[in-house]
């Protein structure tokens, strides 16, 4: 049974990592590079469906409860148990460091179509990091100096990519109004229009979350990736970063999509009702047709800080760079400024007044 | 009573500041539409109707400011006003409009014209 690939540099046998920079398979310690279609045959096992690897033993000391959901796998280079749960796709070992990728959890059906290789690394997280506490004035001076990355970790986050066309009928009440006065009357008049519209609208690659682990709201906060620069999927891509495959399917993912396209299509064709001082709809029906999904992996650069006993987890989209997270507030400042300015505009706008008298 | 308007200038003010500063700290937000993901130029219009419906004219008496004095002409506020109606029916005229893009009133579509009572503000 196969359940773990390392990828050792064929020059002087080290461990391979993907490079971001180089875009390339990098080996740390001769700085050999290696394109990652090189490692192709790698990949030759996961048209099968693979076993994954049994629980930890109870004579271990693992209660059965404790083993459920986890699987045990061996390191090839040291032999050590790296133990991960049901979804773990790619770590790396605890005990030497090298990176393992579980190949059972990207085999048969649960193979990716694609991958977005990262383009940052970990030091332009932690940039953007700094960047993203800069120009706040509520952000507590003291979280800058004493929060701490308690984690960084280079994540791959299965995303199931939904495209569809939404065939779309709309009726609108569209109102022109116009106003005018004589001596004695102001006249509104109000003109009403039944407006139609119909027609098709295609959507491509609309991401969503398909880790129960991960925060669906901090990942479409991190939204758009560039799927032009997608792969097909190659392990090779995985190697040094953390990875899982998805746990919440497709089917149960359909939803979120077609809410999402269904709100983008009302909205482009409302803005095909063009002329009219007031527009509401009255009828709408959309169907979405020719619904295709695709399984990818986003790189997704996680950093978790903590202070004054509170976590705070930050995000940084691994391809584009958009980084999000939200901070904490220093309520006394905010008080202060907000009656800073109350007090001054009260002022300027009481002499204002008094000098138009 | 003459400080009560620039207080309020001034806590409106504040309350915006400080609402826009705070959201400053927030970046973390679900996403509603998918605008990022249509295709470019995927939309395409197979019925494109704007029909002319109805036409109606509220109209309603202009206060006007009595003269000094009650001089003749001067308007009490909240006079009665009289009902005047115009034009055919209130529907659509057989074999409405089709317009493209910018809609026009047809002529000889349903007019009312309905007086509004004054509000006496």
């Amino acid at each position: 049974m196969a359940d773990l690939i390392e990828y050792k540099c064929p020059s002087c046998g080290g461990k391979l990592e993907f490079n971001s920079a180089a875009q390339k398979m990098k080996c740390p310690f001769c700085l050999s590079e290696f394109d990652p279609a090189d490692f192709l045959n790698s990949d030759d096992t996961l048209s099968e469906q693979q076993e994954l690897p049994a629980s930890p033993d109870a004579e271990n000391g693992w209660t059965p409860s404790e083993t459920e959901g986890l699987h045990v796998y061996q390191c090839q280079s040291c032999g050590g148990e790296v133990i991960g749960d049901e979804t773990l796709g790619a770590s790396k070992c605890p005990y030497c460091d090298n990176p393992v990728i579980m190949t059972g959890q990207f085999s048969g059906g649960l193979k990716p179509d694609i991958v977005i290789p990262f383009k940052l690394d970990k030091e332009a997280a932690k940039k953007a990091l700094l960047q993203h506490m800069e120009g706040k004035p509520l952000l507590p001076k003291i979280f800058k100096s004493e929060n701490h990355i308690d984690e960084i970790k280079g994540v791959y986050v299965p995303v199931w990519l939904f495209d569809a066309q939404a065939d779309a009928a709309f009726r609108y009440q569209g109102k022109k109004i116009r106003r005018w006065t004589d001596q004695q009357y102001s006249y509104t008049e109000t003109s009403v229009f039944s407006v139609d519209r119909a027609g098709t609208i295609t959507f491509q690659n609309v991401p969503v979350d398909g880790s129960g682990k991960m925060d669906n709201t901090l990942m479409e906060s991190l939204e758009p990736f560039d799927c032009k620069a997608a792969v097909p999927f190659q392990t090779a891509y995985l190697s040094g970063y953390m990875a899982d495959r998805y746990d919440v399917d497709e089917q149960a993912s359909l939803p979120r999509a077609t809410e999402r396209m269904k709100q983008s299509t009302r909205q482009e064709f409302a803005k095909t009702v063009q002329g009219y001082d007031a527009v509401n709809t009255e009828h709408e029906h959309i169907e979405l047709t020719d619904a295709k999904a695709r399984y990818a992996l986003y790189p997704v650069w996680l950093l978790n800080t903590s202070w004054n006993g509170t976590k705070y987890t930050f995000a940084m989209n691994g391809q584009t760079g958009k980084f999000v997270g939200n901070l904490p507030s220093d309520k006394g400042k905010a008080w202060a400024i907000f009656f800073a300015v109350t007090a001054a505009v009260t002022v300027v706008s009481y002499l204002i007044g008094m000098l138009m008298r | 009573m003459e400080f009560f308007v620039p207080l309020m200038i001034g806590l409106v003010v504040g309350m915006v500041v400080l609402f826009s500063l705070l959201s400053q700290l927030k970046s973390v937000s679900q996403k509603h539409e998918a605008s990022d993901y249509i295709t470019p130029g995927s939309l395409q219009l197979k019925e494109r109707q704007d029909r002319f419906v109805d036409k109606h004219t509220e109209r309603q008496m202009i206060r006007q400011a009595p003269a000094p004095g009650g001089a003749p002409g001067s308007m009490p506020s909240g006079a009665p006003t009289s009902a005047h109606h115009s034009g055919v029916s209130g529907h659509a005229a057989p074999g409405g409009s089709i317009l493209q893009n910018a809609p026009r009133p047809q002529q000889g579509g349903g007019l009312h014209i309905v007086d509004k009572p004054h509000n006496g503000k």
